[in-house]
């Protein structure tokens, strides 16, 4: 088998485990209704509180939270059960096919974020948005959603690498996602919060890809040329950078010591 | 009995790193988050510590749940069934009752954190006469948490996939209480539905009494008999449920 041969089967492998975590249909009647639930339970709360300014502000926020939400926990989950389990097959490889497979993965986390999102939008935009018309700029802002996707994704792997104690990974994705639901500008406007917190916010993925959406979505901002991308770039790939390099050091402890 | 329950599930608790979270850091980071929402449009007082009061709520509901999920993995497993099944309706569902009020004890830190962390940070006052509504609305929260945690944690026993079931079961459930948002604004059909739930009535008897300052001692009353509704399904599930456990042999039906 060749790498790119590896790489279809790992893609394959991932989405095959994916499905069989959890069967579709407990998957859409439990976590995907539950957290769309939330999400618009969060708008309406902001619209109570805060008018129709706040609301708008908290739709385009709370359209992404369930995608990010599922993402970066199933990443975390797949890569951390991979490490413990000492999967003999992740091993032997190189460290270039290991990449390759993040990199395949990262395809297939995409295609599932980005049907989730739809879902979503759809649902939140039947009941609060207008027109059709809107549905176009969505499309438009897929490059945007593949930022946002790599970006959960990336953080994902980060999450995983720090698998230092068993104990404290296990509530490290809940915690990071309430956390980031408090500084990533998803339903709080940083610029509320204490001024730690903003400068904390600056360096937190998927804030600035989500301030980039809601620009394009409400002000008509290309993202091209919102320096909020470009933002969200390098801290992707600082994440990744050094997720994957204590990816490869847990692998190695692995190595040198198998279970 | 009570003690060695209380020993043997206070292990089970304490070792479990995701309550932990849930009691002592959820809280601090749900009453931030709120607290700047309502903040940032301009709210303060009152309103806030009813938020506060409402998040410290959210989080008893959170750890009770997941808490009752533990007692259901580790504890209700083949070898105790069989030991269960030596016992009466009447034992059994007695052990039940005292392991889920230990559960609704171990939820108490979360609403204290939650309350403590909004008050420093947001600097809200309260005085003698708030501290004793809040005691008396801890008290009642938690006989409505008892009396609705009865059934709902039963809830888990149904399928595999019992965890995930019962959060969307319940998800609903707490947000129409009106926790963090009064039910006020709810829609009347809404409204209607969500006062079927004991945590509606004593979550809004908390509101009334902080936003509006109108204290209603019936609510109290009303409260207590939901509760006790719930508490008697529950003994009607669990009696089901435990006949079906004893006819298959195994836990997840």
């Amino acid at each position: 088998m060749n790498t790119f041969q590896y790489l279809l089967y790992n893609t394959k492998l991932s989405w095959r485990m994916q499905r069989n975590e959890l069967p579709l249909k407990i998957f859409i009647g439990t976590f995907a209704i539950r957290i769309i639930f939330q999400s618009l339970f969060f708008i309406w709360v902001a619209t109570v509180i805060g008018g129709d300014e706040m609301r708008e502000f908290a739709m385009y926020g709370n359209i992404l939270i369930p995608a990010a939400h599922i993402l970066f926990i199933d990443v975390y989950n797949v890569l951390r059960d991979e490490i413990d389990e000492n999967r003999i097959d992740l091993l032997t490889l190189s460290k270039t096919s290991l990449l390759m497979i993040l990199i395949g993965r990262s395809l297939v986390y995409f295609v599932k974020a980005f049907f989730i999102i739809l879902f979503t939008y759809a649902i939140i935009s039947s009941i609060l948005i207008p027109g059709l018309w809107h549905w176009l700029k969505l499309f438009a802002a897929i490059p945007l959603l593949l930022l946002f996707s790599l970006s959960a994704y990336s953080f994902g792997i980060f999450l995983a690498s720090l698998n230092l104690n068993d104990k404290i990974s296990q509530m490290l994705p809940n915690f990071s996602l309430v956390f980031l639901m408090l500084v990533g500008n998803f339903t709080v406007p940083v610029e509320s919060l204490p001024k730690f917190l903003q400068t904390l916010s600056q360096f937190v993925p998927l804030r600035h890809s989500v301030d980039a959406f809601r620009d394009f979505m409400t002000n008509n901002l290309p993202y091209w040329t919102n320096p909020s991308v470009y933002l969200e770039l390098i801290i992707l790939t600082f994440f990744s950078v050094v997720g994957y390099s204590v990816y490869l050091k847990s692998l190695d402890k692995f190595r040198k010591q198998p279970v | 009995m009570f003690y060695s329950i209380f020993k043997v599930q206070q292990a089970k608790m304490v070792g479990d790193p995701t309550i932990i979270y849930q009691i002592f850091i959820q809280p601090i980071i749900f009453t931030l988050l709120f607290g700047y929402l309502y903040q940032s449009s301009g709210k303060e007082g009152a309103v806030l510590l009813s938020v506060f009061i409402g998040v410290g709520q959210m989080t008893m509901w959170q750890v009770l749940l997941y808490a009752g999920g533990i007692i259901v993995r580790h504890e209700f497993n083949r070898e105790r069934t069989i030991y269960y099944s030596l016992l009466s309706q009447t034992d059994l569902f007695g052990i039940w009752a005292k392991r889920l009020f230990l559960c609704i004890l171990l939820t108490t830190p979360s609403f204290l954190i939650a309350l403590l962390t909004g008050v420093t940070v947001f600097g809200v006052s309260i005085d003698v006469s708030d501290l004793t509504y809040l005691v008396i609305s801890v008290g009642l929260y938690m006989v409505s948490l008892y009396g609705i945690g009865l059934p709902l944690i039963l809830l888990l026993f149904l399928s595999v996939h019992g965890g995930k079931i019962i959060q969307t079961v319940t998800y609903p459930m707490f947000l129409l209480s009106g926790m963090i948002v009064s039910v006020d604004y709810f829609p009347y059909v809404i409204k209607g539905i969500a006062f079927l739930f004991p945590i509606t009535w004593s979550t809004h008897w908390i509101q009334e009494v902080f936003i509006h300052n109108t204290v209603d001692w019936s609510f109290l009353g009303y409260t207590l008999l939901i509760s006790s509704f719930y508490a008697l399904f529950a003994r009607v599930l669990y009696h089901f449920i435990m006949k079906k456990i004893r006819v298959r042999g195994e836990i997840n039906l």
